[in-house]
């Protein structure tokens, strides 16, 4: 009986790393695309959750349409919020220090966190899941909806490695991030490019949004948290790698909810912190990383 | 086909080029001699629009500062950048697709084309940018310009830094490309140059100082050296 109660927890936890960590991961895919097209992290990614997530929670449950359809609407929005945010925190900036492209991004997730609080008030809100209900394993009950989280940020990294590894986008954006000004010599559209990777990471980010929500709540500023945790996953796998930031999301998730929920569970959101301080004091460039140049759109 | 009139380059108080006049037309390769510093590489990233100019240069009557740089790609106008600067993280496969990305359906070289000028490239299709000797990296640089399908190819000191054996190699192949397309040349390998090419102008302090055919300046071989600071250039 006992044994089979300390099997029903590790599941029980595991289930739940392994779908914060998609999450985590589907964050950092999002920091990733922007980055690796522009050399731009974009701190408006966690702002894009909160508003991903609010936009499918006014779908259905303010204009009463299926959560699919919800969802959809929410990430044909992101992707158009992606790209006003392009046009308003990064095309104008472009030539100026990459620190204040940084720093115009933190005021759009300003400006959006304060737009969603006046829109929908600061209470919690709350979500549908896409799949309704849970099954047993192992004694543990867990959710489809995270199961549904798990595939999902699976077949988006699946998806973001085709596009950059087999498609002429990916290769032009690999290629403007080597070397910006070879990329223009050969006709690379390197303005288009960028468009399309801010709306692709809004997306993304809304993605991470509609989600998450149906696990828990959703407040204006619960993305802020994802997105941190999706920026050290990325620290963690290396920018720049895309299998890294996705194993450093499920490190983050595993250490955070299996190890943290045996141990010092009182320090438990702070044990992530501690992994990333110890890979980066041996390895500073990531768990991943492989000696790249980054340049700029 | 290409119409530099009176171009004048300047970076800050520098004055890089000044007065430069010189035409390619159709068929020709001309190439653009000179020391060090003379303003070779600034006239070349002019008439690709990466440098701002005075004057006025025209691809097809057209002026290439409206083009922009991506324009000038687009029209057909390739530039090979000094230091070859091939895509690192990208294989050399993956360099050539990019490269065709300016070529927009103009009839030009294939891929097959490409690695049939250079047989080297084809058994490194799918090693990385920057795992390639610099003969490679050369071979990479050039093969991505014909890819672009060049309706002119400019190309900036092909031979720089690389083994005389190479330099052959990479020269072989151009004489093939001239047959097709019309080159503006940027060499310090005078000699080299100009077996290439059927005009040559001096550059000196971003002033030309001699202009003729090839021969004509390999004639003057004695007149050219004093120019470029060289003991020997006609070998």
């Amino acid at each position: 009986m006992v044994l089979a109660s300390a099997t029903s927890d590790f599941v029980s936890y595991l289930s739940a790393a392994i779908s914060e960590g998609s999450i985590t991961a589907l964050a950092a895919l999002g920091f990733l695309l922007t980055y690796k097209a522009t050399g731009v992290i974009s701190f408006a990614q966690g702002a894009f959750v909160s508003l991903g997530a609010y936009l499918a929670y006014w779908g259905s449950r303010e204009q009463g349409w299926p959560v699919l359809t919800a969802c959809a609407f929410s990430l044909v929005v992101m992707f158009m919020v992606g790209v006003a945010s392009e046009r308003i925190a990064y095309r104008p900036l472009r030539g100026r220090s990459i620190h204040v492209v940084v720093i115009a991004t933190f005021g759009i997730a300003e400006i959006v966190t304060t737009l969603i609080n006046l829109l929908f008030g600061a209470d919690p809100k709350g979500l549908d899941p896409l799949i309704h209900g849970s099954f047993h394993l192992a004694g543990a009950t867990i959710p489809w909806q995270r199961v549904l989280i798990v595939v999902v940020t699976l077949l988006t990294t699946g998806g973001m490695m085709a596009l950059f590894g087999r498609t002429q986008f990916g290769r032009q954006v690999r290629a403007v991030a080597a070397d910006r000004e070879t990329a223009q010599l050969y006709g690379v559209p390197v303005g288009r490019l960028s468009i399309i990777a801010f709306g692709l990471a809004g997306s993304l980010a809304g993605l991470a949004g509609v989600l998450i929500a149906p696990v828990g709540s959703i407040n204006p500023g619960f993305g802020f948290l994802i997105m941190l945790g999706g920026f050290y996953a990325a620290i963690l796998g290396g920018f720049g790698s895309l299998v890294g930031v996705v194993v450093g999301g499920f490190l983050i998730g595993f250490v955070q909810y299996v190890i943290g929920s045996y141990w010092w569970r009182d320090y438990q959101s702070l044990l992530p912190f501690v992994l990333i301080l110890g890979v980066i004091a041996v390895r500073p460039q990531g768990l991943f990383a492989k000696g790249q140049t980054h340049g700029r759109l | 086909m290409l119409e530099v009139r009176d171009l004048e380059v300047t970076y800050g108080p520098v004055r890089a080029v000044r007065g430069l006049s010189l035409t390619v037309n159709d068929g020709e390769v001309v190439a653009l001699l000179g020391p060090n510093g003379a303003g070779k590489t600034s006239t070349l990233r002019a008439i690709t629009a990466l440098a701002t100019y005075a004057g006025s240069i025209t691809f097809d009557g057209r002026e290439v500062r409206s083009l922009g740089v991506e324009g000038c790609a687009k029209a057909g106008l390739i530039h090979v950048p000094e230091g070859r600067h091939v895509f690192p993280t990208l294989t050399v496969h993956e360099n050539l697709q990019v490269g065709a990305t300016a070529a927009r359906g103009r009839p030009g070289y294939s891929f097959d084309d490409v690695y049939d000028l250079f047989p080297a490239l084809d058994r490194l299709r799918n090693r990385e940018g920057w795992g390639l000797s610099g003969g490679e990296q050369q071979m990479v640089a050039v093969a991505r310009a014909l890819v672009a399908a060049p309706r002119l190819l400019l190309l900036d000191e092909p031979s720089l830094g690389l083994a005389p054996i190479v330099v052959k190699a990479v020269f072989a192949a151009l004489a093939e490309v001239r047959s097709r397309t019309p080159i503006l040349l940027v060499e310090q390998n005078t000699a080299q140059a100009l077996t290439l090419a059927d005009h040559g102008t001096v550059l000196v302090q971003g002033q030309a100082v001699l202009t003729g055919g090839a021969d004509e300046l390999s004639d003057r071989s004695a007149v050219l050296a004093s120019y470029l600071g060289q003991k020997e250039i006609v070998s």
